[in-house]
């Protein structure tokens, strides 16, 4: 793939009402945190550019609007996601049990090719408040059981593990796609077995 | 039935006389019965073309010499005209031998009919609709199979298009149902449609099908034409399908007659054909009127008229009509938008006539209203009313009863309670505790504006009952100054108007929803410092509390929506400028007429919202449009505007200007602004690469909108960042300059049109939830799944009983599925291989009760899918565990097998369960000859029947005691019972769904005796088609006396090899044993819990389910029976075909004719 190829990484944030999920983006992207956000209607997005690798990539982050009636209603953005990050907040058992819906959610929603094999990272935010309702390990075992999905205790308000956790999405992300483009050419290239080309470039033959 | 005498010419030509007396004749239609023959046929066809079909049996009545019949009875049934017939046997024949003269006979009998009519009529005083209209309800309930509340709204001649070729006949349509039916030379043609089912209607002209009615449901397509009054027919199938689609969204709003309207005045009400008919037309329109006005939702148009209003402000009559309601009189100028005019009679003193002088023409039959307080008064004078003194009669008898409401209401709110100090004070608007910096020329704008509107208020009236005019909206366009907001928003929007009728509610409301837990409260507390962080009311708790019982006394006072995000940051920018309780009452009317059903638990109403943006953005947009399709947006940033009236995605002061117009204009105003704000970046957005850049470019350009006569709020830092891209002002004077041409009443069709589809969309997504959860089940495919769903959706809707939030986040998909026993039976019966025989009721309540989780008399989809497939695909060891569960207690106790049953939801089968047992008995004693041959050669002592009683019980308790880990013989009788039985029935229920078998299988209890012999029974019922085939018929013989002897072997291991006898024989002994327990006494089987009342004896018969699955699996012909799969599929159609009636069990369902094309 060429590397000068600008790439475009559509992350999606989904998780419950009130778990941080517009503070972490913010301070993700941002590197600031405010108790001034107004809850989040539809969505909002903000984009932020990383270098992974040599190559520079555009990290399109979708934060949702997390109460349970507009649930049902992601599919508008769920639309050609590289990465979903769940979030629940490490003092709210009920956020954390919620992640199971969300997951499905999203699976249905978004329909990904392998829903087997889709990139989430899980997200327990607010480790900087007390007491913790749902434990690391417990969140680990959950991760676990759902195909090892990496796992980060964040706090967005104290900027902790923010920014190790958004360059696990962005890697995982950025794999999901190679994968998808190295599928997607598979085919052509069993035909025409003298073409040397490499597979084709960047998002653009992504149709997925 | 008897019906008003009439003359009948022709007495014979369609008709055949069966009986016939010195005076009457009783005749029965040809073409009625069932021999058809040509003449019966072309009967047919015209009665049906014409519509003239009459009741098939009929009573005329004719004097010897004369040639004139009458007609004095009719029916539908001819039991029913048997009744009549002797009736007038009893009571008139004799009386009219004493007559002498026949035209005196003639005159009797018709004295005599019409008094008995009137005599019936008197007790059906509420028999609303006229009698041919009831005969033609009646014939469609009849044609169709439905039950006597589907009450007929109306019919229209039409035809519907099979194929190419149109039928002439008759559509139906009741409140559920759109049907048709025609009959033509033999064959008749049956639509039958419920409109909840209709996922599209429309006008559709084609070559084919010219000026064509199109309804599409998820299944076909149907075209109707040739209507005599298209439009009338379009409007009511509107009307219909909306209410449908309402009651899918909120089932509260199912429909109900409106009985007060058989009261009403009918005075210039013409007598239309139905009863419904005329309530739906009042229906649409009140609700048109309530539209037009703001008026609450309660309101009902009781009458208009044409008259003139005097407007004072330019000394003019202006023409137009009067509207009266229970609580308000409203005026409309004929000359759109010219003047409006509500006037609350809660504000009325007095409504008199002007006397007329010669003078003044123009104020020729006038009316005089006097509004206001004795301080105060405003005259309204309408004139040129043609029905004058009705309008006052009515008026004086409206105002009448609201002065009884004032005293009542002023009575009531003298109760709370004033010793004590109310725990919270509502909350003054937040802008005059949190002022914010003067900035000069702003207050400048802000008081010539004040002053503009102070001028006007002088010269057209304040508050509601301002005389309406173009020039108030050119005031609202501007920005309503910050201090008259409330004022002119609560009369605008009609919020004044609600509140006015709810005197204290919403104090009473705040004190019951502070400090309730609930999942609405916990959200709601969430969100109080997401709302307007940016201003200082709260960052504070002032504005915080507020907030708060604003929002906890909506989620109270409306559960179906609770509280939704969005709601919190409109409800803050009403407190800024709006006084506690206004900002609630602004709230709910907000929420409840302006913005139907867009916070509720699906967010319906902005969904279809977003619809209607969508398609006037392909109207007036178009290659936006196409854009915007293509990226995927319209979905993306329509919610947030629709959600928060824009107040989230603008600076809020910027937005509050597009709240006055739409508070004064209605919903139409949003989409004006959006697509005027879609058109100026419409360049733009076509330059986009992707949905997120256009998104950004969107964000920008929304909260770059200033408003320079704001206060300045939002002047931090973050607004002077911001790009200014144009002001709010230029925005919404625009916005009417190019969009104002749609129109509230546009809106709202537009509405009607995509909530259909959304609803639709919804439950589609609905049911795929469901399948999703119940597929991996395994036992049906999706096809099958699909149409059991169907299946359970058409009886859940056709009950008007119990339908569980469909949306309930808590629950599973499948818990909104739901069916009761009744039903159940119904489906096991047609879809279960068991279901046919003559134990099937009794297996039925037994599978019923097992699967039945939560004990709540219903099965939810997913039980019933289970209960279902267990019997019919599930492989042959599940279905032989589920039926040898079924024979174990607590489904089958020994009460059960010697005396009447009783199932679970409470049905008394018990009427049935004595035949069920001889008729079971019988069964055995024919296809079980070797059995009951030996059971014949060996006589049974009672003693010893009474013996194995014993042994039974102490069995039993054995057993029981193995199956829930629990000594039930140390617990008190009847305490535990329950827990016992549920306890039992889980761990059976795990066994029956469980595939991997071998563990668990040792903790199933043994099978005693009788219950085998009743399961050996049901075998043979279950199979009894089957029994034809003479190896099923020896296989089970065979196999049930193989596990008879099986029994045996543990019998005989407790009581050593002496009683040795031919095993054959002693099987029969343990058989005879089991018939005899039925006449065994009542005092060993009293304990239910079958503690043993006797030491325990050695004598045991019993079996496992080891046993018991190994030999039925070794007998290969049983096992290719229990490993038969049954389609369900062809089982559903059969269903559907006889279109179960569960009501009607008056009327003959007559079965479904195919329609042969």
């Amino acid at each position: 793939m060429a590397s000068n190829k600008k790439v475009l990484l559509k992350v999606i944030i989904l998780g419950d009402s009130s778990v941080g999920k517009t503070s972490l983006m913010n301070q993700y992207v941002n590197r600031k945190f405010s108790n001034q956000y107004k809850a989040t209607i539809g969505a909002d997005f903000l984009t932020k550019e990383v270098t992974i690798d040599d190559r520079t990539v555009t990290m399109q982050i979708w934060d949702t609007a997390g109460q349970e009636r507009f649930q049902s209603l992601g599919v508008a953005f769920y639309r050609g996601a590289d990465c979903c990050v769940l979030v629940f907040d490490v003092t709210a058992p009920n956020t954390f049990k919620s992640l199971d819906s969300w997951r499905d959610e999203f699976l249905i929603q978004a329909a990904p090719r392998e829903p087997d094999n889709f990139p989430f990272v899980l997200l327990g935010n607010k480790v900087d408040l007390e007491p913790r309702a749902i434990s690391a390990k417990r969140a680990q075992q959950w991760c676990q059981s759902k195909n090892d999905i990496p796992y980060f205790e964040t706090s967005a308000k104290e900027g902790l593990n923010v920014e190790q956790a958004f360059l696990a999405i962005a890697k995982n992300a950025l794999a999901q796609q190679n994968q998808t483009v190295d599928l997607y050419n598979e085919f052509p290239d069993q035909i025409k077995l003298t073409n040397t080309q490499r597979p084709s470039n960047g998002s653009d033959s992504c149709a997925c | 039935m008897f019906v008003k005498p009439d003359e009948v010419l022709i007495a014979n030509t369609f008709w055949e006389t069966e009986e016939t007396s010195l005076y009457f004749v009783l005749q029965h239609r040809k073409g009625h019965g069932a021999i058809k023959g040509l003449s019966s046929l072309l009967v047919g066809t015209i009665d049906s073309i014409f519509d003239t079909k009459p009741a098939p049996y009929r009573i005329l009545h004719q004097t010897p010499n004369s040639e004139v019949y009458y007609l004095v009875a009719c029916g539908m049934t001819k039991q029913e005209i048997l009744g009549d017939w002797e009736w007038l046997f009893a009571n008139v024949c004799e009386t009219l031998h004493s007559f002498e003269n026949e035209e005196d006979i003639t005159e009797f009998v018709n004295c005599k009919i019409e008094s008995v009519i009137a005599a019936n009529q008197e007790s059906e005083i509420d028999d609303e609709d006229s009698k041919s209209f009831k005969l033609i309800s009646d014939k469609f309930q009849r044609l169709f199979g439905l039950s006597k509340d589907e009450k007929l709204v109306n019919y229209y001649s039409c035809s519907y298009w099979k194929g190419k070729f149109p039928r002439q006949g008759w559509m139906y349509m009741s409140i559920n149902y759109c049907c048709f039916y025609a009959f033509i030379l033999g064959t008749d043609t049956k639509v039958c449609i419920r409109w909840s089912e209709v996922t599209g209607l429309n006008a559709k002209n084609s070559f084919l099908t010219p000026d064509a009615i199109r309804i599409v449901t998820r299944e076909k397509t149907y075209y109707f034409s040739m209507f005599l009054n298209k439009s009338e027919t379009l409007n009511l199938m509107e009307q219909l399908i909306d209410l449908a689609v309402k009651r899918l969204i909120d089932d509260k709003k199912s429909y109900r007659e409106d009985k007060e309207l058989l009261n009403k005045l009918s005075k210039n009400v013409p007598k239309k054909a139905s009863f419904l008919k005329r309530d739906l037309d009042a229906r649409a329109q009140s609700e048109a009127y309530r539209m037009m006005f703001r008026l609450p939702a309660s309101e009902k148009l009781d009458g208009s008229i044409d008259c003139t209003l005097l407007t004072p402000y330019n000394r003019k009559h202006v023409a137009g009509r009067l509207f009266l309601s229970q609580n308000y009189i409203c005026f409309e100028s004929r000359v759109k938008a010219q003047v409006s005019l509500v006037v609350p009679l809660r504000d009325v003193i007095v409504a008199e006539k002007i006397e007329t002088s010669s003078s003044n023409q123009s104020l020729d039959k006038a009316v005089i209203v006097t509004a206001g307080n004795t301080l105060n008064r405003t005259n309204f004078i309408f004139a040129q009313i043609l029905d004058r003194d009705f309008v006052v009669e009515k008026l004086s008898e409206l105002l009448a009863r609201t002065q009884e409401m004032k005293v009542f209401n002023s009575g009531n709110s003298n109760n709370p309670m004033l010793d004590t100090e109310p725990l919270w004070k509502p909350q003054k608007a937040l802008m005059t505790l949190f002022p914010l910096g003067p900035i000069p020329e702003v207050s400048k704008r802000q008081q010539q504006k004040t002053k503009d509107w102070e001028e006007h208020f002088n010269t057209f009236g304040r508050g509601v009952s301002m005389y309406r005019t173009t020039e108030v909206a050119k005031l609202v366009l501007d920005g309503i100054p910050d201090h008259l907001r409330m004022e002119i928003w609560m009369s605008f929007s009609g919020a004044l108007n609600v509140k006015a009728a709810h005197p204290g509610y919403y104090r009473s409301l705040v004190d019951r929803a502070l400090g309730k837990h609930s999942t609405a409260n916990d959200e709601i507390e969430r969100d109080l410092h997401r709302s307007l962080p940016e201003h200082p009311a709260f960052q504070n708790d002032i504005g915080i509390d507020a907030l708060r019982r604003v929002l906890c006394a909506y989620a109270l006072h409306n559960p179906s929506i609770g509280y939704c995000q969005a709601m919190n940051i409109v409800a803050s920018v009403l407190l800024i400028y709006c006084n506690e309780e206004e900002a609630f009452w602004l709230l709910v009317t907000l929420c409840e007429n302006l913005l139907p059903d867009y916070y509720n638990q699906r967010v319906v109403g902005a969904v279809v919202d977003q619809g209607i943006l969508d398609e006037l953005t392909l109207e007036y947009l178009p290659s936006l449009h196409d854009k915007l399709l293509q990226l995927g947006m319209m979905n993306m940033i329509s919610l947030s505007w629709f959600l928060t009236i824009f107040l989230c995605v603008m600076p809020y002061e910027s937005a509050v200007n597009v709240m006055d117009c739409f508070f004064y204009d209605g919903a139409k105003v949003i989409f004006q602004v959006a697509l005027m704000l879609l058109e100026w970046n419409q360049d733009k957005l076509l330059q986009c690469k992707d949905e997120g850049e256009a998104m950004q470019l969107l964000s920008e350009y929304l909260m770059g909108i200033f408003n320079d006569e704001g206060r300045g709020a939002i002047r931090n830092k973050s607004y002077d960042e911001q790009k200014r891209t144009v002001s709010i002002q230029v925005l919404v004077y625009e916005a009417y300059r190019k969009y104002g041409f749609l129109t509230t009443g546009q809106i709202e069709r537009l509405r009607l049109k995509h909530r259909l589809r959304v609803v639709q969309d919804l439950e589609d997504t609905c049911e795929r939830n469901v399948l999703r959860c119940v597929i991996g089940d395994g036992y049906f495919t999706k096809p099958e799944l699909q149409e059991l769903l169907g299946l359970v959706r058409e009886e859940i809707i056709s009950q008007k009983k119990h339908i569980p939030d469909k949306h309930d986040p808590t629950l599973q998909p499948y818990e909104a599925y739901k069916v009761d026993f009744d039903y159940f039976k119904i489906l096991f019966a047609a879809l279960s291989p068991w279901g046919k025989g003559e134990t099937a009721e009794h297996i039925a309540a037994r599978i019923f009760h097992l699967m039945d989780c939560n004990r709540d008399g219903f099965l939810n989809f997913r039980e019933l899918t289970t209960a279902i497939g267990l019997t019919s695909t599930a492989d042959p060891a599940q279905r032989l565990k589920l039926l040898y569960t079924i024979h174990l207690p607590p489904l089958l106790n020994m009460d059960d097998i010697k005396s009447p049953v009783k199932t679970e939801s409470g049905a008394e089968i018990a009427s049935e369960a004595t035949e069920f047992f001889t008729n079971a008995e019988k069964s055995l004693e024919k296809n079980m000859d070797c059995l009951s041959v030996l059971d014949d050669t060996s006589p049974s002592t009672n003693a010893a029947g009474f013996q194995w009683q014993k042994n039974f019980t102490s069995q039993m308790s054995m057993d029981n005691s193995i199956s829930s880990q629990s000594s039930i013989t140390e617990q008190q009788p009847g305490s535990s019972i329950q827990d016992w039985e549920s306890k039992s029935l889980s761990n059976l229920r795990n066994l029956v769904q469980s595939k991997d078998s071998k563990m668990n299988l040792r903790s199933v209890p043994r099978m005693s005796q009788p219950h085998f012999i009743t399961l050996w029974k049901t075998v043979c019922d279950i199979s009894q088609e089957e029994l034809k085939n003479l190896d099923i018929y020896h296989a089970i013989a065979d196999v049930g006396t193989l596990l008879l002897q099986l029994g045996d072997v543990g019998k005989q291991f407790f009581v050593g090899r002496d009683e040795s006898e031919d095993s054959l024989v002693s099987a029969a002994a343990a058989a005879a044993a089991c018939s005899s327990t039925s006449s065994a006494g009542e005092a060993e089987m009293s304990d239910k819990n079958g503690n043993p009342s006797t030491p325990k004896s050695e004598i045991q018969w019993y079996i496992t389910v080891e046993q018991f699955l190994a030999t039925i699996l070794n007998a290969q012909v049983l096992v290719d029976f229990f490993t038969k799969r049954s389609s369900i599929s062809d089982n559903i159609k059969v269903l559907k075909g006889k279109r179960i009636n569960r009501f009607s069990s008056i009327v003959e369902v007559p079965a479904t004719v195919k329609v042969k094309n």
